[in-house]
């Protein structure tokens, strides 16, 4: 069973931020900022798991694809840090959550979608009931961080190309 | 146009607004990071 928010967001895991900070050469934030990207790591987790808690129990309902999103591309690099010290991310999931969380996500919807609508038609409804479900979840401030303002930490690679919109857009 | 970041914009527009425009950036750079393409069987 997945237990609450509140327990979830009090682990602690030194280790991780640092192989995190070790690993993601291009990150330029500072130690606070990695604190919160880690909170919001194990807040998508808990939202993971509740969704797919959810979908177990009741396999009628069209619930969303919980995964990652162009702008959460550092929290996706803090997954990456956790789950490699494997005993840790082992033991982490099977007590807050009753079960493993896999990477990536399975995304049945998506592949579904992708096979019958093609991939731009299953990339937006991934978007769109993703966007809606941590704006229900987590409210405005945390749907703006995670869609929005974490584009700056994306890597070189990745595409940034447009991170402010007009109010009038 | 005066650009504004999401912040100020949100005093402005409405929630279905503010959804809309996060799904919109979200579009972009494909699926990197995010769901995997279907595997082949």
């Amino acid at each position: 069973m997945v237990k609450p928010l509140e327990e979830v967001l009090a682990y602690q895991n030194k280790w991780v931020l640092l192989r995190f900070k070790q690993a993601c050469h291009w990150y330029t934030g500072t130690d606070e900022e990695a604190q919160l990207i880690f909170e919001d790591l194990k807040r998508f987790l808990w939202l993971y798991a509740t969704i797919e808690e959810k979908r177990k129990t009741n396999p009628e309902l069209d619930l969303p694809d919980i995964s990652i999103a162009h702008a959460m591309e550092i929290i996706d690099e803090m997954w990456h840090a956790f789950i490699l010290f494997t005993d840790f991310y082992i033991k982490f999931c099977d007590e807050y959550f009753g079960m493993y969380l896999h990477h990536p996500v399975p995304c049945e919807k998506f592949i579904a979608n992708h096979r019958e609508k093609g991939e731009q038609k299953a990339q937006e409804i991934f978007v769109t009931e993703l966007v809606e479900c941590v704006y229900e979840y987590f409210g405005e401030d945390i749907s703006i961080r995670w869609f929005d303002e974490y584009f700056r930490f994306n890597s070189p690679e990745s595409s940034t190309s447009e991170h402010h919109i007009t109010a009038k857009e | 146009m005066k650009k504004l970041n999401l912040k100020e914009a949100k005093k402005q527009i409405t929630k279905t607004q503010l959804l809309k425009k996060l799904a919109k950036k979200n579009l972009k750079g494909g699926t990197r990071g995010g769901c995997p393409p279907p595997f082949d069987d």
